[in-house]
């Protein structure tokens, strides 16, 4: 299938978010989006895949004008898009959120069904268990189910919005093998992405969208830092972690056995030094979360102790962690960590810790805008918390972290964010370390573990590992470890 | 992305929320007509005679004020409660504790040589203690039990009713006699004063002003306010915050208990003089349609709440003039409640599609 | 999309608005007042529903008899007065509802309206009150107010209930007699022992058995009417009685669960009986169970209060009517009376008209040796009672079964 676009415009209010992108997609392949966000790669695609319609401009498949009433219409065509947020019924089991949305016949055939689902399952090399319940997923896996339910429905062209967030490094290597394999089928893959090294990796071509416009089609492989210029206009230099090796510990875990949904975990013994910044590695549901809220006492752990400066906290009162600087931020933006309907400035002022009874309402605004502009946020302190795009949200979680907090958890910071913006975010992080703040993240990427960590710590299955010294690790040690490999 | 929109054009805005408030108003009253067609009366003279009886003269004015008090004060109550997220059900029970503690401290104090001002204030005052105290058996119930308010109010409800019922057909029965007409009045000098000429009391109307006020700065003014307002729309979130989430929803839960404590006793003091079996009235639930109509707007509920006396009281013309049963005001504030939801979800749905349409990256 | 629901809900409210508009002022009827000048409204305050085939189907009844004897006179009321029914409502808030209407004459109908009849009274001294069944018109009374514009009727049902539980007594064969009582107060009590008397009376001297195999019971439910989830339910106290053997139910309370229950059990083949209380008609439909229906007549006594109130010479007293034991069941000059049911075979019929004329002859059961229910002497050997110790009868009597007073 060739797809054609051409011209296409979309304006929200002021903002052009597409401003005259011409386009052709060949039969067969796998076309890179890349850009930072905010810069128009999902307006384009959801105006490709019928999801909402463009102000003017021409899509062609297959040579023909079409156009598009609805994301069904599309995808009758062909065209299928894996979206940010899945949509399903978490009520329901796998097979029957796949089996709604069937549309030919009437009647219920639930075999024959079952057979195309499977057979389009070993493609994917994805194995559900098809009777279990759609909400005991991870994001990760309901990420999967999206793929197969397009696949299942036969699309021709995939558009895949930012799929690697949230998924393991091992299934992130079985999708890409599967576009691969797709692309080798003569199915045609659009892949949207902030991510460099994934485009390198998986695209022969890939295009750079930036404030709305097209500004590059590149033939892959090649250099990231054209790719970055491209990307933002200029050139973004990283960080490295801070020397801790003469600082202090500050806390301790001692003999500490977590308990999670599927397992418990192994002893485990650690101090953390202040300034350090501790990763913990694996794929996801390996124990990284439970470790996290566990750490801030959202969980109770089956055995061990947990000590801040000598001090054992009790388990019991998350209260009594955060008076003492524990906090823990959760990668469900809008689930756990902010609060639908109120105001970036009530966010700020919520997440202050103060005695007073009273709101200085001019001081809290005073701080929200310092904050905003400090952190860069696209909003106002009036804005309400789901009225910022993602990578705006995650920003202001990362604002919120109050300044006496001593002990970051932080589950995925950067999900969803680009790399200049993952970086900035880490730039915000050191300052905290350089203050004397110890940190504990967990993170699905490698890359960004091995940069910023000065340890690790590997999960496996319920097991912990001992923590290594990042710069004793590389890609291949790391994933491999993460793989369940090279444990003693 | 922060998408500053320009107003572009009638077909771009989602109408205001008067809009839909006023659509669901004719919704309700349709609604009601249709009925009172069924049931063949007149809507129109029936709407007629509701308004004629609730505005007719002063004194019917000041009627709807009295049941104004109670409904407003309850509607504030649970509007704490509603915010931190919590459905305390269980407000009939809390009214009914308010009263009985109110009686109970008239029942000692009335021959003491206190002055009858010191004594309705205190009995007023453990009114509030009575109520705040049947809030908190929800609150332990759901927060250390695990039992859901709903069905913990639900439950102490009964106990209240049953208790009140105890103590009027036992030991505070009206000597000789085994009725649910209630306990023997209390002495003339412990009625707070009224208006002379009406059942109103200024009284009561200062109470209500101040504590709505004192609701406001402590909804928007306060760390607490915002605090539970987290609670109510995020527990999770709001319990990563720091925020000591147990505490601050059982502070609301005594809040709401202590303040539907206080419209009891005024039921007590400034309306029956004495316990009567019903005392609550239905009240309790009457605010909670009050708190959804207002979408815990306090202003708002204010408003809903003498629409809703309004209604309450015109509705007791209907039977002697139309012989229509007065419930029928009760049908049209259910009405009311239930066109309000359904416009909500209308307008909900109307701005989800257009969220669809605008979002972008 | 959008825009399109918009406008229909636009064009929604504006046409209902029109409609709602057009359609109330289409209806208000400015000529009535006119007419209502000539008028004399009297307003009556019902405590249970005004077709409850009892109390208060009698007073409204009476209502209508007014309407019918005196020209130009018209009746308002409103029904089911209680807390339960109208929360956050009082008598006399609904009694100035009445007066708001034009009622320029007001009638309480229960005992339970005491407080608020006697503040409505006191707060409109221009406006003639008459409270059904209280005392507070009674100079020597427990609950005398002394003002100018209350007055009080009440039949004198201890012969009604004598003659019920007298019925009751005859056609019983196990000798158990229940009786379904309301609230507990001076009242009740003395109406429930008028039957335990009757009963007694004719069990031992008419049917000729041994007062050691009569069992006479009463359950109170709390209220005159069924109020779910506050009083007992009738409906389960009257199954009770005929569950455990009772083979007649005397009913106290204004509505008619005796006799359905009763009707009930018969259908099923049992032979079981009841007898209603306070509306002439309160026999209904059924057949076979009921026994009679002692009743009041309010009519004639209201009439003449709502004839002196249209003169302007009304003057209240306390009135507590006997029967005209000349003619029990005229309409027009009995305060109350006995209808016989069908379940009622001749010969018993005959023999209680035989009681009846003693009655009238001058028997009186309430006569000594009497003792209150602790065994206490009500009445010494030969005393007879006089109105003040039948009215506020402290207790029930010594063979009644049931309680007194309140729970204790």
């Amino acid at each position: 299938m060739e797809i054609e676009i051409r011209n296409i415009h979309k304006s929200f209010g002021a903002v052009h978010a597409n401003a005259g992108i011409s386009l052709t997609v060949h039969a067969g392949e796998i076309l890179g989006v890349l850009g930072e966000n905010g810069a128009g790669k999902t307006t384009l695609m959801k105006i490709l895949a019928g999801l909402q319609p463009c102000d003017a401009g021409e899509i062609y498949v297959d040579g023909k004008l079409v156009h598009f009433q609805s994301a069904d219409s599309a995808l009758a065509l062909g065209i299928g898009m894996l979206s940010q947020d899945p949509l399903d019924f978490p009520m329901l089991t796998i097979f029957d959120n796949l089996y709604l949305g069937r549309k030919k016949g009437f009647f219920i055939q639930k075999n024959s069904f079952r057979k195309e689902v499977e057979k389009v399952e070993d493609l994917l090399a994805f194995h559900f268990k098809l009777s279990e319940l759609v909400g005991t997923l991870s994001i990760g896996e309901r990420q999967q189910l999206e793929i197969l339910r397009l696949l299942v429905y036969g699309s021709e062209l995939i558009i895949l919005d930012e799929p690697t967030t949230g998924i393991s490094t091992q299934q992130k290597k079985q999708l890409f093998d599967l576009l691969k394999r797709l692309a080798e089928l003569g199915k045609t893959v659009i892949f949207v992405t902030h991510k460099l090294a994934e485009v390198n990796e998986l695209c022969r071509r890939t295009i750079v969208l930036r404030q709305g416009k097209l500004v590059g089609d590149v033939a892959l492989p090649c250099g990231s830092a054209s790719l970055i210029q491209a990307m933002f206009g200029k050139a973004v230099d990283l960080q490295d972690p801070l020397d801790v090796s003469r600082s202090e510990e500050q806390f301790e875990v001692r003999h500490l056995v977590i308990k999670d949904a599927h397992f418990f975990s192994n002893p485990v013994n650690l101090s953390v030094r202040k300034g350090e910044i501790l990763g913990l590695a694996g794929m996801e549901g390996s124990g990284q979360k439970a470790f996290l809220r566990t750490l801030a006492g959202l969980e109770k752990p089956l055995d061990g102790a947990f000590f801040d400066e000598g001090d054992a906290l009790r388990w019991g009162s998350t209260h009594s962690f955060t008076k003492r600087g524990v906090y823990f931020m959760p990668a469900a933006r809008m689930e756990e960590g902010l609060i639908q309907g109120m105001t970036v400035q009530e966010h700020f002022i919520l997440s202050q810790p103060a005695e007073e009874i009273m709101i200085d309402r001019e001081r809290s605004c005073r701080i929200s805008e310092t904050r905003i502009k400090e952190f860069s946020i696209h909003g106002s302190s009036s804005s309400n918390a789901e009225e910022l795009s993602g990578g705006n949200q995650q920003r202001l979680l990362i604002a919120m972290l109050p300044e006496r907090a001593r002990l970051l958890l932080l589950e995925n910071p950067t999900r969803g964010l680009d790399i200049e913006s993952t970086n900035w975010i880490w730039e915000k992080l050191h300052e905290r370390c350089k203050k004397g703040a110890s940190i504990l993240f967990a993170s699905p990427d490698m890359e960004e573990l091995l940069r910023f960590s000065n340890r690790i710590l590997v999960f496996f299955a319920g097991k912990i590992s001992e923590p290594f010294f990042s710069r004793d690790l590389n890609s291949e040690k790391l994933g491999a470890l993460i793989g369940g490999e090279g444990w003693r | 992305m922060a998408v500053k929109e320009k107003k572009i054009g009638f077909a771009k805005r989602l109408p205001s929320s008067a809009v839909f408030s006023i659509a669901s108003t004719v919704g309700a009253l349709l609604f009601t007509s249709f009925i009172l067609w069924m049931a063949g009366a007149q809507p129109g003279l029936t709407f007629e005679k509701i308004l004629a009886g609730a505005f007719g003269d002063s004194v019917k004015i000041a009627n709807g004020l009295v049941v104004w008090v109670p409904l407003s004060l309850t509607a504030g109550a649970l509007i704490i409660t509603f915010t931190a997220g919590l459905w305390n059900l269980g407000i009939e029970g809390q009214i009914m504790l308010g009263a009985i503690a109110a009686t109970g401290t008239l029942r000692v104090l009335q021959n003491s040589l206190l002055s009858p001002v010191l004594i309705i204030l205190f009995a007023c005052l453990m009114g509030m203690v009575g109520g705040a105290l049947w809030a908190a058996l929800t609150g332990i119930l759901r927060l250390f039990g695990g039992v859901s308010e709903i069905f913990a109010g639900v439950g102490l409800n009964f106990v209240a009713t049953a208790l009140s019922l105890w103590l009027i057909f036992d030991p505070w029965k009206r000597p000789g006699v085994g009725s649910m007409s209630g306990t023997e009045p209390f002495d003339e000098r412990l009625w707070l004063a009224t208006i002379p000429g009406y059942r109103l009391s200024l009284w009561s109307l200062v109470l209500v002003v101040v504590v709505f006020i004192g609701l406001f700065i402590l909804l928007k003014k306060t760390r607490f306010g915002i605090q539970i307002k987290a609670i109510g729309k995020n527990l999770e979130a709001a319990r990563l915050m720091g925020i000591q989430t147990r505490k601050q929803m059982m502070a609301a839960m005594l809040l709401c208990g202590g303040l539907a404590g206080l419209a009891g006793a005024l039921q007590v003091v400034a309306v029956y003089h004495r316990l009567i079996p019903s005392i609550s009235s239905g009240y309790g639930f009457l605010a909670m349609l009050v708190a959804m109509l207002a979408n815990n707007n306090l202003m708002l509920a204010l408003l809903v709440a003498y629409l809703f006396a309004i209604l309450n009281i015109g509705g007791i013309q209907l039977p002697i003039v139309l012989h229509l049963d007065s419930t029928l005001s009760g049908v049209l504030q259910t009405a009311l409640v239930l066109f309000f939801l359904i416009m909500n979800g209308v307008k909900q749905h109307l701005t989800e599609r257009k969220e669809r349409n605008r979002h972008a990256e | 999309m959008v825009s399109k629901n918009i406008k229909v809900v636009f064009a929604l409210v504006l046409v209902a608005t029109l409609l709602l508009t057009a359609c109330a002022k289409g209806t208000s009827e400015p000529a009535a007042n006119s007419e209502e000048s000539e008028k004399f409204v009297f307003g009556m305050l019902l405590v249970g529903a005004y077709n409850d085939q009892g109390w208060n189907q009698a007073h409204y009844e009476a209502g209508l008899y007014v309407q019918d004897h005196i020209p130009g006179t018209e009746m308002i009321y409103i029904d089911k007065v209680n807390t339960a029914d109208r929360p956050g409502t009082t008598p006399d808030q609904l009694a100035e509802e009445l007066v708001a209407q034009g009622a320029k004459l007001i009638i309480f109908d229960s005992d339970d309206m005491k407080d608020g009849a006697h503040a409505f009274a006191a707060a409109h001294p221009d406006i003639p009150v008459i409270h059904a069944s209280g005392d507070g018109a009674w100079v020597d009374g427990n609950a005398y107010q002394n003002l100018p514009n209350l007055a009080n009727v009440m039949g004198r049902m201890e012969y009604g209930k004598e003659i019920a539980g007298c019925a009751a007594a005859l056609s019983s064969t196990t000798g158990k007699i229940g009786y379904l009582g309301p609230l507990i107060n001076e009242e009740t009590r003395r109406l429930t022992a008028s039957a335990y008397l009757g009963a007694k009376y004719c069990w031992e001297n008419v049917a000729g058995k041994d007062p050691a195999d009569l069992t006479f019971e009463v359950t109170w439910i709390g209220f005159w009417s069924n109020i779910p989830g506050v009083t007992l339910d009738p409906t389960q106290v009257a199954d009770d009685f005929f569950n455990r053997g009772y083979d007649v139910v005397i009913s106290g309370i204004d509505t008619t669960e005796a006799l359905t229950e009763a009707q009930k059990y018969a259908d099923e083949g049992n032979t079981v009986f009841a007898i209603p209380y306070d509306f002439k008609g309160g026999c209904g439909q059924t057949s076979g169970v009921c026994l009679g229906v002692p009743y009041y007549n309010w009519g004639p006594s209201y009439t003449s209060y709502v004839q002196s109130a249209i003169d302007g010479n009304f003057t209240p007293s306390w009135d507590y009517l006997a029967p005209n034991w000349e003619d029990l069941n005229n309409p027009d000059t009995s305060a109350l009376g006995f209808v016989k049911g069908d379940a009622l075979p001749e010969e018993n019929g005959a023999k209680l008209d035989d009681f009846i004329a003693e009655l009238a002859g001058g028997l009186n059961l309430w006569k000594g040796p009497l003792n209150l229910q602790d065994g206490t002497v009500f009445l010494a050997e030969g005393e007879t009672a006089t109105d003040y110790q039948v009215w506020y009868l402290p207790q029930l009597l010594e063979g009644m079964l049931g309680l007194s007073t309140a729970a204790e």
